[in-house]
């Protein structure tokens, strides 16, 4: 019996662990593309070590699930559309399920490989959270360190003092 | 194969040319965001401060004003990524939410600091992206911050389009403030491309007919001097001739003398309400480059008797610009006499979308008039928001609905691609409307608006093969889809009443 031979190419991770990835999914790899026929010929897989396999999993997952769906067709109300609510539920799901590390860790990837479609659904998502917070309950959801100095949040605002009446 | 040893190999080793080094190089330079190998990222607590700011740029972009606000002050790196250009590039704004939120934010902010600093240090925030700002869209309703605007408009270099709701009924000097923010605006910025001003609010057209004059006083002749006028003119004129593109003056600009539109000879796209439409003005339009002409009429578009451009006029603007197509939108629940605009037989009619509480008026005549569109008409949309305008003249005979209207409508303008009306309809008219115009893409029809029933008389059939299949798929709602979906080659289904509705004002929400 014939086997379809379907197109590969590999991928080596963080953990170096090689996967198989099927030609149209890589094809979405923006930053592959110019180096496709390269890696179709070789067979050492090619080595990204800022992306690890539980992400690179993910990624291939998401791919495939919008393999047959195309994107909805850009008029002009979507060009100037900005909400978040065009975000699928499945991709809603899809992309917090694994937690925050996890979404930062797919960010990154879609960003490093230039994936735009995932890329600007995984924005989106972390755009909902950031929605309606205030300063101090994005630094708590993120985690992040508020680095500016007293001083300076005076400085600022004495900077700005002209503004008022 | 190329296999060199080292760093080449665990990236792009067999990449031959700069192309190859190009793309490894810039793979490895992403990854390196910190710490080096790229490690740091693989780390359980992901440092969200060190996301590449490009990617924090295309968050921030999906963000309100507010919500770009308070990121800024998070920390340094996030407070970088606030004022990328791609976070300012769309800015939305709705007076009534960013109020409120600045409300709900005031009470959780880190340390109780007074409105007023709030407001300040939000003026100042606004400022200094203002200028990144390319799409503008405000939506102006209860108790708008006419200083954020202010702020906003007062530096704006890179704006290219500039859209302007106003929806509740503003106070006349907020108006005269808005006219006077978009009036600078327009002085400075001569290469905007669009701009679209959609007033809902109530305040009013001049009432008497001979108070029309402000929107051509004299007898306008381009090239010639023009008289002066007691009326301002539009902030828009010749230096804007170059960029301008697409002109939406609905409701807005109600005492101004229009004359100045003449210089506009690049404009494409013009919206303007049946009381501004003026012959001469399209004749000139037209010769140059507009191909799209909307006439807006809404609730408080004052009521208008008046021919404003007859018959031969029509057919003087269409010699004159053969491409132009005029699309109609008229929504208001008063019944007036827009029979004076629409029913021209030489307008170029592309679309006609009625959103009223009545069906067209002079119901016996409007296949007649609707046929005499034929050549251009390819939008056809009659609906309601109030649920009584579906009930009347329900499950009457074939003759006493309005069936054979919206076919011969169908059969004459084979050029219709959206089709949709308030009255009921047969199973058996659906199919064939479809049989007599295959081109029609959007056929909307609300699923309790169906009456599944062949009560067509013979002499509507124009062929016997048609009034077979209508005969054989009309009786149940499986078959019919089915039929439907095979003529017009697409996936038709009767849409429940919340579904129409979505899609209807949806696709109309600019004219509401």
């Amino acid at each position: 019996m014939y086997k379809k031979i379907v197109p590969q190419i590999k991928l080596e991770t963080y953990e170096k662990e090689v996967f198989e990835i099927d030609l149209d999914i890589a094809k979405k790899f923006g930053k592959l593309v110019p180096v496709l026929q390269e890696l179709l010929n070789d067979d050492k897989p090619l080595t990204i070590k800022t992306i690890n396999s539980g992400t690179l999993k993910k990624i291939i997952t998401w791919c495939t699930y919008h393999k047959g769906r195309s994107p909805p067709p850009e008029d002009d109300d979507n060009r100037m559309k900005h909400s978040t609510e065009e975000v699928s539920s499945w991709d809603d799901k899809f992309l917090q399920e694994d937690g925050q590390a996890a979404l930062f860790d797919l960010i990154s990837a879609a960003h490093t490989l230039d994936i735009d479609g995932l890329l600007d659904v995984a924005c989106k998502v972390v755009a909902t959270m950031i929605k309606g917070k205030a300063p101090e309950e994005i630094r708590k959801v993120f985690n992040i360190k508020n680095d500016f100095t007293q001083q300076e949040e005076d400085q600022v605002r004495k900077e700005n003092d002209w503004c008022e009446d | 194969m190329g296999v060199k040893g080292g760093e080449g190999k665990q990236m792009i080793s067999n990449t031959k040319g700069v192309k190859g080094g190009e793309g490894r190089q810039m793979i490895s330079n992403t990854m390196g965001v910190k710490g080096g190998e790229g490690i740091a990222i693989l780390s359980t607590m992901a440092d969200w401060t060190c996301l590449p700011e490009v990617v924090l740029g295309k968050v921030l972009s999906y963000l309100e004003i507010l919500d770009k606000f308070c990121i800024s002050k998070t920390c340094r790196s996030w407070e970088c990524a606030a004022f990328r250009p791609e976070a300012w590039a769309n800015i939305f704004i709705s007076g009534e939410k960013l109020l409120l939120q600045i409300t709900c934010n005031m009470m959780c902010l880190d340390e109780m600091i007074s409105e007023q600093t709030f407001s300040s240090e939000l003026l100042f925030f606004v400022q200094k992206g203002s200028h990144l700002i390319k799409n503008l869209n405000v939506t102006f309703c209860r108790q708008f911050d006419i200083e954020l605007f202010k702020q906003i408009t007062s530096d704006c270099q890179n704006l290219t389009s500039l859209q302007l709701s106003i929806w509740s009924n503003t106070k006349e000097k907020l108006d005269m403030m808005i006219h006077d923010c978009v009036n600078n605006l327009f002085i400075k910025k001569k290469d905007i491309k669009v701009v679209r001003i959609y007033d809902v609010s109530s305040g009013a057209f001049p009432k008497k007919l001979s108070d029309q004059s402000p929107f051509f006083d004299g007898d306008v002749i381009p090239g010639l001097n023009v008289s002066k006028s007691k009326y301002p003119t539009i902030p828009f004129g010749a230096s804007h001739a170059q960029h301008l593109k697409e002109l939406w003056i609905v409701n807005s600009f109600k005492l101004h003398s229009l004359r100045n539109i003449l210089y506009l000879v690049n404009l494409t796209e013009l919206a303007i309400n049946p009381q501004q439409l003026n012959h001469s003005l399209l004749v000139h339009l037209a010769s140059n480059s507009l191909t799209d002409l909307f006439i807006v009429a809404n609730e408080n578009t004052r009521e208008f008797y008046n021919e404003a451009i007859n018959d031969i006029q029509w057919k003087d603007i269409r010699r004159n610009g053969p491409t132009l197509r005029v699309h109609c939108y008229f929504s208001c629940t008063h019944e007036w006499a827009e029979k004076d605009i629409i029913f021209k037989p030489s307008m170029p009619l592309a679309s006609l979308v009625y959103r009223k509480n009545v069906w067209l008026r002079y119901p016996c005549f409007i296949s007649d008039f609707m046929s005499a569109y034929c050549e251009t008409l390819e939008e056809f949309v009659d609906y309601s928001l109030s649920e009584l305008t579906y009930q009347q003249g329900y499950a009457k005979s074939f003759l006493s609905r309005m069936d054979n209207w919206v076919i011969n409508i169908a059969r004459n303008c084979q050029k219709l691609k959206w089709l949709t009306v308030k009255e009921p309809l047969s199973s058996a008219s659906l199919i064939l409307i479809a049989c007599l115009n295959r081109n029609i893409r959007r056929f909307l029809v609300r699923d309790d608006m169906i009456i599944y029933t062949n009560d067509i008389p013979d002499d509507v059939f124009p062929d016997e093969v048609i009034r077979k299949t209508v005969s054989l798929f009309h009786e149940t709602p499986e078959k019919l889809n089915e039929k439907m979906s095979e003529i017009l080659n697409t996936r038709w289904r009767p849409l429940s009443r919340s579904n129409y509705f979505a899609i209807l004002n949806n696709k109309y929400k600019k004219f509401k």
